[in-house]
Protein backbone atom coordinates (compact mmCIF):
# COMPACT_ATOMS: atom_id res chain seq x y z
CA UNK A 1 0.00 0.00 0.00
CA UNK A 2 1.49 3.32 -1.08
CA UNK A 3 -0.52 5.73 1.00
CA UNK A 4 -3.51 5.44 3.22
CA UNK A 5 -4.40 9.11 2.62
CA UNK A 6 -4.60 9.14 -1.19
CA UNK A 7 -8.42 9.62 -1.49
CA UNK A 8 -8.26 12.63 0.82
CA UNK A 9 -5.32 14.06 -1.13
CA UNK A 10 -7.44 13.97 -4.29
CA UNK A 11 -10.32 15.80 -2.58
CA UNK A 12 -8.06 18.39 -0.95
CA UNK A 13 -6.24 19.02 -4.24
CA UNK A 14 -9.54 19.72 -6.03
CA UNK A 15 -10.80 21.94 -3.19
CA UNK A 16 -7.55 23.94 -3.12
CA UNK A 17 -7.75 24.33 -6.89
CA UNK A 18 -11.34 25.58 -6.60
CA UNK A 19 -10.29 28.22 -4.08
CA UNK A 20 -7.08 29.29 -5.85
CA UNK A 21 -8.44 29.49 -9.41
CA UNK A 22 -10.65 32.60 -9.13
CA UNK A 23 -8.07 34.57 -7.13
CA UNK A 24 -6.00 35.79 -10.05
CA UNK A 25 -7.76 38.21 -12.37
CA UNK A 26 -5.05 38.42 -15.04
CA UNK A 27 -5.54 37.66 -18.71
CA UNK A 28 -6.85 34.26 -19.81
CA UNK A 29 -3.32 33.11 -20.52
CA UNK A 30 -1.51 29.86 -21.32
CA UNK A 31 -0.02 29.89 -17.82
CA UNK A 32 -3.51 29.80 -16.32
CA UNK A 33 -4.59 26.93 -18.57
CA UNK A 34 -1.41 25.07 -17.64
CA UNK A 35 -2.15 25.59 -13.93
CA UNK A 36 -5.66 24.16 -14.26
CA UNK A 37 -4.28 21.20 -16.22
CA UNK A 38 -1.56 20.56 -13.62
CA UNK A 39 -4.14 20.42 -10.82
CA UNK A 40 -6.39 18.08 -12.80
CA UNK A 41 -3.50 15.95 -14.02
CA UNK A 42 -2.14 15.52 -10.50
CA UNK A 43 -5.57 14.42 -9.28
CA UNK A 44 -5.84 12.06 -12.26
CA UNK A 45 -2.41 10.50 -11.54
CA UNK A 46 -3.26 10.12 -7.86
CA UNK A 47 -6.55 8.42 -8.71
CA UNK A 48 -4.77 6.07 -11.14
CA UNK A 49 -2.21 5.16 -8.45
CA UNK A 50 -5.07 4.60 -6.00
CA UNK A 51 -6.93 2.39 -8.47
CA UNK A 52 -3.86 0.22 -9.21
CA UNK A 53 -3.06 0.04 -5.52
CA UNK A 54 -6.59 -1.01 -4.54
CA UNK A 55 -6.86 -3.64 -7.28
CA UNK A 56 -3.47 -5.15 -6.35
CA UNK A 57 -3.89 -5.07 -2.60
CA UNK A 58 -7.30 -4.70 -1.02
CA UNK A 59 -10.05 -2.20 -0.38
CA UNK A 60 -9.89 -0.21 2.86
CA UNK A 61 -11.85 2.15 5.08
CA UNK A 62 -10.57 5.64 5.80
CA UNK A 63 -11.69 7.16 9.12
CA UNK A 64 -11.48 10.93 9.41
CA UNK A 65 -9.66 12.10 12.52
CA UNK A 66 -9.31 8.47 13.67
CA UNK A 67 -12.74 8.49 15.26
CA UNK A 68 -14.35 5.08 15.55
CA UNK A 69 -16.60 4.08 12.67
CA UNK A 70 -19.92 4.56 14.46
CA UNK A 71 -19.28 8.21 15.35
CA UNK A 72 -16.97 9.51 12.65
CA UNK A 73 -17.22 10.06 8.92
CA UNK A 74 -15.81 7.20 6.90
CA UNK A 75 -14.66 6.67 3.31
CA UNK A 76 -14.86 3.26 1.68
CA UNK A 77 -12.17 2.88 -0.99
CA UNK A 78 -12.79 -0.27 -3.00
CA UNK A 79 -12.25 -1.28 -6.60
CA UNK A 80 -15.51 0.16 -7.86
CA UNK A 81 -15.24 3.57 -6.22
CA UNK A 82 -11.59 4.05 -7.17
CA UNK A 83 -12.36 3.05 -10.78
CA UNK A 84 -15.29 5.52 -10.85
CA UNK A 85 -13.00 8.28 -9.52
CA UNK A 86 -10.47 7.58 -12.26
CA UNK A 87 -13.16 7.60 -14.96
CA UNK A 88 -14.74 10.83 -13.64
CA UNK A 89 -11.39 12.63 -13.52
CA UNK A 90 -10.31 11.31 -16.94
CA UNK A 91 -13.50 12.46 -18.69
CA UNK A 92 -13.39 15.77 -16.79
CA UNK A 93 -9.82 16.36 -17.99
CA UNK A 94 -10.87 15.83 -21.60
CA UNK A 95 -13.85 18.17 -21.14
CA UNK A 96 -11.67 20.87 -19.56
CA UNK A 97 -9.19 20.67 -22.46
CA UNK A 98 -12.14 21.18 -24.80
CA UNK A 99 -13.45 24.02 -22.61
CA UNK A 100 -10.20 26.03 -23.01
CA UNK A 101 -11.07 26.64 -26.64
CA UNK A 102 -14.84 26.79 -26.27
CA UNK A 103 -15.42 28.97 -23.19
CA UNK A 104 -14.25 32.30 -24.78
CA UNK A 105 -17.10 31.96 -27.31
CA UNK A 106 -19.76 31.40 -24.68
CA UNK A 107 -18.96 33.50 -21.60
CA UNK A 108 -17.81 37.02 -20.76
CA UNK A 109 -14.06 37.28 -19.96
CA UNK A 110 -14.63 38.12 -16.28
CA UNK A 111 -16.52 34.85 -15.76
CA UNK A 112 -13.79 32.45 -16.97
CA UNK A 113 -12.13 32.06 -13.59
CA UNK A 114 -15.33 31.46 -11.64
CA UNK A 115 -16.34 28.89 -14.25
CA UNK A 116 -13.25 26.79 -13.56
CA UNK A 117 -13.77 27.21 -9.81
CA UNK A 118 -17.28 25.80 -10.25
CA UNK A 119 -15.94 22.87 -12.29
CA UNK A 120 -13.41 22.02 -9.56
CA UNK A 121 -16.11 22.20 -6.87
CA UNK A 122 -18.34 19.97 -9.04
CA UNK A 123 -15.58 17.35 -9.34
CA UNK A 124 -14.84 17.63 -5.62
CA UNK A 125 -18.43 16.91 -4.65
CA UNK A 126 -18.80 14.08 -7.17
CA UNK A 127 -15.70 12.29 -5.90
CA UNK A 128 -16.84 12.84 -2.32
CA UNK A 129 -20.18 11.23 -3.18
CA UNK A 130 -18.40 8.27 -4.76
CA UNK A 131 -16.07 7.61 -1.81
CA UNK A 132 -18.26 8.37 1.18
CA UNK A 133 -19.62 5.64 3.43
CA UNK A 134 -21.78 7.92 5.55
CA UNK A 135 -25.39 8.76 4.74
CA UNK A 136 -25.47 12.35 5.96
CA UNK A 137 -22.10 13.10 4.39
CA UNK A 138 -23.61 11.80 1.14
CA UNK A 139 -26.45 14.32 1.49
CA UNK A 140 -24.05 17.24 2.07
CA UNK A 141 -21.93 16.34 -0.99
CA UNK A 142 -25.15 15.95 -2.99
CA UNK A 143 -26.25 19.48 -2.09
CA UNK A 144 -22.87 20.91 -3.14
CA UNK A 145 -23.22 19.00 -6.42
CA UNK A 146 -26.76 20.22 -7.10
CA UNK A 147 -25.85 23.87 -6.37
CA UNK A 148 -22.70 23.83 -8.52
CA UNK A 149 -24.40 22.04 -11.39
CA UNK A 150 -27.10 24.74 -11.35
CA UNK A 151 -24.28 27.27 -11.25
CA UNK A 152 -22.59 26.01 -14.42
CA UNK A 153 -25.92 26.28 -16.25
CA UNK A 154 -26.89 29.76 -15.09
CA UNK A 155 -23.38 31.23 -15.53
CA UNK A 156 -24.32 32.01 -19.15
CA UNK A 157 -26.71 34.83 -18.27
CA UNK A 158 -29.32 34.34 -20.97
CA UNK A 159 -33.05 34.29 -20.22
CA UNK A 160 -33.49 30.61 -21.09
CA UNK A 161 -30.53 29.60 -18.92
CA UNK A 162 -31.96 31.38 -15.89
CA UNK A 163 -35.36 29.76 -16.35
CA UNK A 164 -33.86 26.31 -16.95
CA UNK A 165 -31.58 26.49 -13.93
CA UNK A 166 -34.44 27.74 -11.73
CA UNK A 167 -36.50 24.70 -12.79
CA UNK A 168 -33.51 22.43 -12.18
CA UNK A 169 -32.89 24.00 -8.76
CA UNK A 170 -36.50 23.56 -7.63
CA UNK A 171 -36.79 19.94 -8.82
CA UNK A 172 -33.31 19.12 -7.55
CA UNK A 173 -34.23 20.49 -4.14
CA UNK A 174 -37.39 18.36 -4.07
CA UNK A 175 -35.15 15.40 -4.91
CA UNK A 176 -32.59 16.05 -2.21
CA UNK A 177 -35.29 16.77 0.37
CA UNK A 178 -36.90 13.39 -0.39
CA UNK A 179 -33.50 11.72 -0.08
CA UNK A 180 -33.00 13.37 3.31
CA UNK A 181 -36.44 12.11 4.38
CA UNK A 182 -35.42 8.59 3.36
CA UNK A 183 -32.15 8.92 5.27
CA UNK A 184 -34.13 10.08 8.32
CA UNK A 185 -36.34 6.98 8.08
CA UNK A 186 -33.30 4.69 7.83
CA UNK A 187 -31.75 6.50 10.80
CA UNK A 188 -35.02 5.97 12.69
CA UNK A 189 -34.81 2.19 12.20
CA UNK A 190 -31.09 1.66 12.65
CA UNK A 191 -29.71 4.53 14.70
CA UNK A 192 -26.65 4.58 12.43
CA UNK A 193 -25.59 6.89 9.65
CA UNK A 194 -22.59 4.77 8.71
CA UNK A 195 -23.58 2.63 5.72
CA UNK A 196 -21.90 -0.60 6.87
CA UNK A 197 -23.32 -0.34 10.40
CA UNK A 198 -26.78 0.52 9.03
CA UNK A 199 -26.58 -2.48 6.69
CA UNK A 200 -25.81 -4.85 9.56
CA UNK A 201 -28.71 -3.52 11.64
CA UNK A 202 -31.17 -3.57 8.74
CA UNK A 203 -30.24 -7.16 7.84
CA UNK A 204 -31.16 -8.30 11.33
CA UNK A 205 -34.28 -6.20 12.03
CA UNK A 206 -35.95 -5.58 8.66
CA UNK A 207 -38.68 -8.13 9.33
CA UNK A 208 -39.80 -6.02 12.28
CA UNK A 209 -39.92 -2.69 10.37
CA UNK A 210 -40.84 -3.54 6.75
CA UNK A 211 -42.93 -0.39 6.35
CA UNK A 212 -40.14 2.00 7.36
CA UNK A 213 -37.68 0.37 4.96
CA UNK A 214 -40.20 0.41 2.11
CA UNK A 215 -41.16 4.08 2.62
CA UNK A 216 -37.56 5.20 2.99
CA UNK A 217 -36.58 3.31 -0.19
CA UNK A 218 -39.50 4.97 -1.96
CA UNK A 219 -38.33 8.43 -0.91
CA UNK A 220 -34.68 7.76 -1.76
CA UNK A 221 -35.38 6.19 -5.15
CA UNK A 222 -37.79 9.00 -6.09
CA UNK A 223 -35.25 11.63 -5.10
CA UNK A 224 -32.40 9.97 -6.95
CA UNK A 225 -34.75 9.34 -9.88
CA UNK A 226 -35.46 13.08 -10.14
CA UNK A 227 -31.75 13.85 -10.02
CA UNK A 228 -30.76 11.10 -12.47
CA UNK A 229 -33.70 12.05 -14.79
CA UNK A 230 -35.33 8.63 -15.03
CA UNK A 231 -38.32 8.71 -17.40
CA UNK A 232 -41.39 10.17 -15.63
CA UNK A 233 -39.19 12.55 -13.62
CA UNK A 234 -37.03 13.85 -16.48
CA UNK A 235 -38.83 17.13 -17.29
CA UNK A 236 -36.03 19.43 -16.11
CA UNK A 237 -33.33 17.76 -18.20
CA UNK A 238 -33.95 18.82 -21.84
CA UNK A 239 -34.04 22.57 -21.03
CA UNK A 240 -31.13 22.48 -18.62
CA UNK A 241 -28.79 20.44 -20.80
CA UNK A 242 -29.55 22.13 -24.10
CA UNK A 243 -29.27 25.75 -22.93
CA UNK A 244 -26.10 25.26 -20.87
CA UNK A 245 -22.65 26.14 -22.27
CA UNK A 246 -21.28 23.15 -24.24
CA UNK A 247 -18.65 21.99 -21.67
CA UNK A 248 -21.25 22.19 -18.86
CA UNK A 249 -23.65 20.16 -20.96
CA UNK A 250 -20.97 17.50 -21.45
CA UNK A 251 -20.19 17.47 -17.72
CA UNK A 252 -23.87 17.28 -16.75
CA UNK A 253 -24.98 14.50 -19.05
CA UNK A 254 -21.66 12.65 -19.00
CA UNK A 255 -20.85 12.62 -15.31
CA UNK A 256 -23.36 14.22 -12.93
CA UNK A 257 -26.33 12.07 -13.93
CA UNK A 258 -24.23 8.89 -13.72
CA UNK A 259 -22.94 9.67 -10.24
CA UNK A 260 -26.55 9.67 -9.01
CA UNK A 261 -27.11 6.26 -10.59
CA UNK A 262 -23.95 5.03 -8.84
CA UNK A 263 -25.31 6.42 -5.57
CA UNK A 264 -28.56 4.55 -6.18
CA UNK A 265 -26.63 1.28 -6.49
CA UNK A 266 -24.64 2.13 -3.40
CA UNK A 267 -27.78 2.68 -1.31
CA UNK A 268 -29.53 -0.41 -2.67
CA UNK A 269 -26.65 -2.82 -2.17
CA UNK A 270 -24.51 -1.35 0.61
CA UNK A 271 -27.23 0.01 2.90
CA UNK A 272 -30.36 -2.03 2.22
CA UNK A 273 -28.65 -5.22 1.11
CA UNK A 274 -29.15 -7.57 -1.81
CA UNK A 275 -31.52 -10.00 -0.04
CA UNK A 276 -34.05 -7.29 0.87
CA UNK A 277 -33.85 -5.67 -2.58
CA UNK A 278 -34.62 -9.02 -4.19
CA UNK A 279 -37.28 -9.89 -1.59
CA UNK A 280 -39.33 -6.75 -2.30
CA UNK A 281 -38.41 -6.98 -6.02
CA UNK A 282 -37.09 -3.44 -6.46
CA UNK A 283 -34.72 -4.61 -9.19
CA UNK A 284 -37.69 -5.53 -11.40
CA UNK A 285 -39.27 -2.09 -11.08
CA UNK A 286 -35.94 -0.41 -11.79
CA UNK A 287 -35.58 -2.53 -14.93
CA UNK A 288 -39.07 -1.51 -16.11
CA UNK A 289 -38.31 2.18 -15.55
CA UNK A 290 -34.96 1.87 -17.34
CA UNK A 291 -36.61 0.22 -20.35
CA UNK A 292 -39.37 2.83 -20.31
CA UNK A 293 -36.79 5.67 -20.23
CA UNK A 294 -34.96 4.22 -23.24
CA UNK A 295 -38.13 3.75 -25.28
CA UNK A 296 -39.77 7.06 -24.35
CA UNK A 297 -36.52 8.95 -25.01
CA UNK A 298 -36.50 7.63 -28.59
CA UNK A 299 -40.23 8.38 -28.98
CA UNK A 300 -39.77 12.01 -27.91
CA UNK A 301 -36.73 12.30 -30.18
CA UNK A 302 -38.86 11.20 -33.16
CA UNK A 303 -41.53 13.69 -32.11
CA UNK A 304 -39.03 16.56 -32.28
CA UNK B 1 -63.09 4.17 15.62
CA UNK B 2 -60.01 6.36 15.42
CA UNK B 3 -57.32 5.73 17.98
CA UNK B 4 -56.83 9.28 19.26
CA UNK B 5 -54.02 8.54 21.67
CA UNK B 6 -51.87 7.18 18.81
CA UNK B 7 -52.47 10.40 16.86
CA UNK B 8 -51.62 12.59 19.84
CA UNK B 9 -48.47 10.58 20.60
CA UNK B 10 -47.18 10.84 17.04
CA UNK B 11 -48.44 14.35 16.29
CA UNK B 12 -44.96 15.65 15.33
CA UNK B 13 -44.47 12.89 12.71
CA UNK B 14 -47.94 13.51 11.27
CA UNK B 15 -47.28 17.25 11.27
CA UNK B 16 -44.00 16.72 9.46
CA UNK B 17 -45.66 14.72 6.66
CA UNK B 18 -48.56 17.21 6.36
CA UNK B 19 -46.04 20.05 6.00
CA UNK B 20 -44.08 17.99 3.45
CA UNK B 21 -47.16 17.53 1.28
CA UNK B 22 -48.19 21.20 1.60
CA UNK B 23 -44.70 22.27 0.53
CA UNK B 24 -44.60 19.80 -2.37
CA UNK B 25 -48.01 20.98 -3.63
CA UNK B 26 -46.89 24.62 -3.48
CA UNK B 27 -43.62 23.96 -5.34
CA UNK B 28 -45.25 21.98 -8.11
CA UNK B 29 -48.40 24.00 -8.75
CA UNK B 30 -47.97 27.65 -7.75
CA UNK B 31 -47.27 29.99 -10.67
CA UNK B 32 -45.48 32.60 -8.54
CA UNK B 33 -41.75 31.86 -8.36
CA UNK B 34 -41.29 33.43 -4.91
CA UNK B 35 -44.05 31.25 -3.50
CA UNK B 36 -42.32 28.20 -5.01
CA UNK B 37 -39.21 29.11 -3.01
CA UNK B 38 -41.42 29.41 0.08
CA UNK B 39 -42.80 25.93 -0.71
CA UNK B 40 -39.29 24.48 -0.84
CA UNK B 41 -38.58 26.06 2.52
CA UNK B 42 -41.74 24.52 4.00
CA UNK B 43 -40.59 21.09 2.74
CA UNK B 44 -37.16 21.52 4.28
CA UNK B 45 -38.69 22.65 7.58
CA UNK B 46 -40.84 19.51 7.64
CA UNK B 47 -37.69 17.37 7.35
CA UNK B 48 -36.05 19.31 10.17
CA UNK B 49 -39.09 18.69 12.37
CA UNK B 50 -39.02 14.99 11.47
CA UNK B 51 -35.30 14.63 12.15
CA UNK B 52 -35.45 16.38 15.53
CA UNK B 53 -38.48 14.29 16.56
CA UNK B 54 -36.46 11.10 15.95
CA UNK B 55 -33.90 12.14 18.55
CA UNK B 56 -36.46 13.04 21.20
CA UNK B 57 -36.90 10.66 24.11
CA UNK B 58 -39.93 11.19 26.34
CA UNK B 59 -39.00 12.25 29.84
CA UNK B 60 -35.27 12.53 29.10
CA UNK B 61 -32.88 15.33 29.99
CA UNK B 62 -30.98 17.69 27.71
CA UNK B 63 -27.68 15.98 26.77
CA UNK B 64 -25.41 17.93 29.11
CA UNK B 65 -23.65 15.29 31.18
CA UNK B 66 -23.04 16.35 34.78
CA UNK B 67 -21.13 13.92 36.99
CA UNK B 68 -23.07 12.38 39.86
CA UNK B 69 -26.39 13.90 38.74
CA UNK B 70 -27.86 10.40 38.63
CA UNK B 71 -29.51 11.05 35.25
CA UNK B 72 -29.51 7.98 33.01
CA UNK B 73 -31.55 8.94 29.92
CA UNK B 74 -30.56 11.78 27.62
CA UNK B 75 -32.10 13.13 24.41
CA UNK B 76 -30.12 12.07 21.30
CA UNK B 77 -28.16 15.21 20.30
CA UNK B 78 -26.94 13.90 16.92
CA UNK B 79 -30.08 14.72 14.83
CA UNK B 80 -30.11 18.31 16.13
CA UNK B 81 -26.45 18.69 15.16
CA UNK B 82 -27.17 17.34 11.68
CA UNK B 83 -30.12 19.68 11.28
CA UNK B 84 -27.77 22.64 11.81
CA UNK B 85 -26.00 21.54 8.62
CA UNK B 86 -29.38 21.09 6.96
CA UNK B 87 -30.41 24.66 7.85
CA UNK B 88 -27.19 26.01 6.33
CA UNK B 89 -27.88 24.10 3.11
CA UNK B 90 -31.50 25.35 3.04
CA UNK B 91 -30.38 28.96 3.45
CA UNK B 92 -27.84 28.67 0.63
CA UNK B 93 -30.42 27.16 -1.71
CA UNK B 94 -32.89 29.93 -0.84
CA UNK B 95 -30.25 32.62 -1.46
CA UNK B 96 -29.34 31.14 -4.85
CA UNK B 97 -33.01 30.77 -5.88
CA UNK B 98 -33.78 34.38 -4.85
CA UNK B 99 -30.81 35.69 -6.86
CA UNK B 100 -32.07 33.73 -9.89
CA UNK B 101 -35.54 35.27 -9.38
CA UNK B 102 -34.03 38.78 -9.38
CA UNK B 103 -32.26 38.02 -12.69
CA UNK B 104 -35.48 36.54 -14.12
CA UNK B 105 -37.40 39.66 -13.11
CA UNK B 106 -34.79 41.84 -14.81
CA UNK B 107 -35.09 39.96 -18.09
CA UNK B 108 -38.85 39.17 -18.19
CA UNK B 109 -40.38 41.92 -16.02
CA UNK B 110 -42.52 39.46 -14.08
CA UNK B 111 -42.16 36.57 -11.62
CA UNK B 112 -45.36 34.74 -12.58
CA UNK B 113 -44.39 31.52 -14.37
CA UNK B 114 -47.41 31.47 -16.71
CA UNK B 115 -46.69 35.03 -17.93
CA UNK B 116 -43.01 34.13 -18.43
CA UNK B 117 -43.99 31.10 -20.51
CA UNK B 118 -46.43 33.26 -22.53
CA UNK B 119 -43.65 35.78 -23.30
CA UNK B 120 -41.31 32.91 -24.19
CA UNK B 121 -43.93 31.62 -26.67
CA UNK B 122 -44.30 35.08 -28.27
CA UNK B 123 -40.54 35.31 -28.65
CA UNK B 124 -40.40 32.09 -30.67
CA UNK B 125 -43.25 33.04 -33.03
Amino acid sequence: MISYHLPVYILVLLLVAAVLTPLRKSAYSTAFKLKVLIFLGLALILSLILFIDVTNNQSFFYNFGDWNTVIGIEFLVDGFSSLMTFVVLFIATLIVIYAFGDIPHELKPNQFYSYYALIFLLLFSMIGMIFTNDLFNLYVFMEILSLTSCGIISIKRKKENLLASFKYLMLGTIGSVSILMGIALIYMVTGHLNMSAAHETIASVWQAYPRNILISLGFILTGLGIKAAIFPLHIWLPDAHSTAPTPSSALLSGLVVKVYVFTMGKILFRVIGKEIVVAISIHEFLTYFAALSMIMGSVFAIGQ
Amino acid sequence: MINFSAIVDNINYIGAFVLFVIGLYTVLTHPNLLKRVIGVNIMETSIFLFFVSIGYVRGAQAPIVVKLSGELIYVNPLPSAMILTGIVVAVSITAYALSLIIKLHESYGTIELDEILKKEGEGID
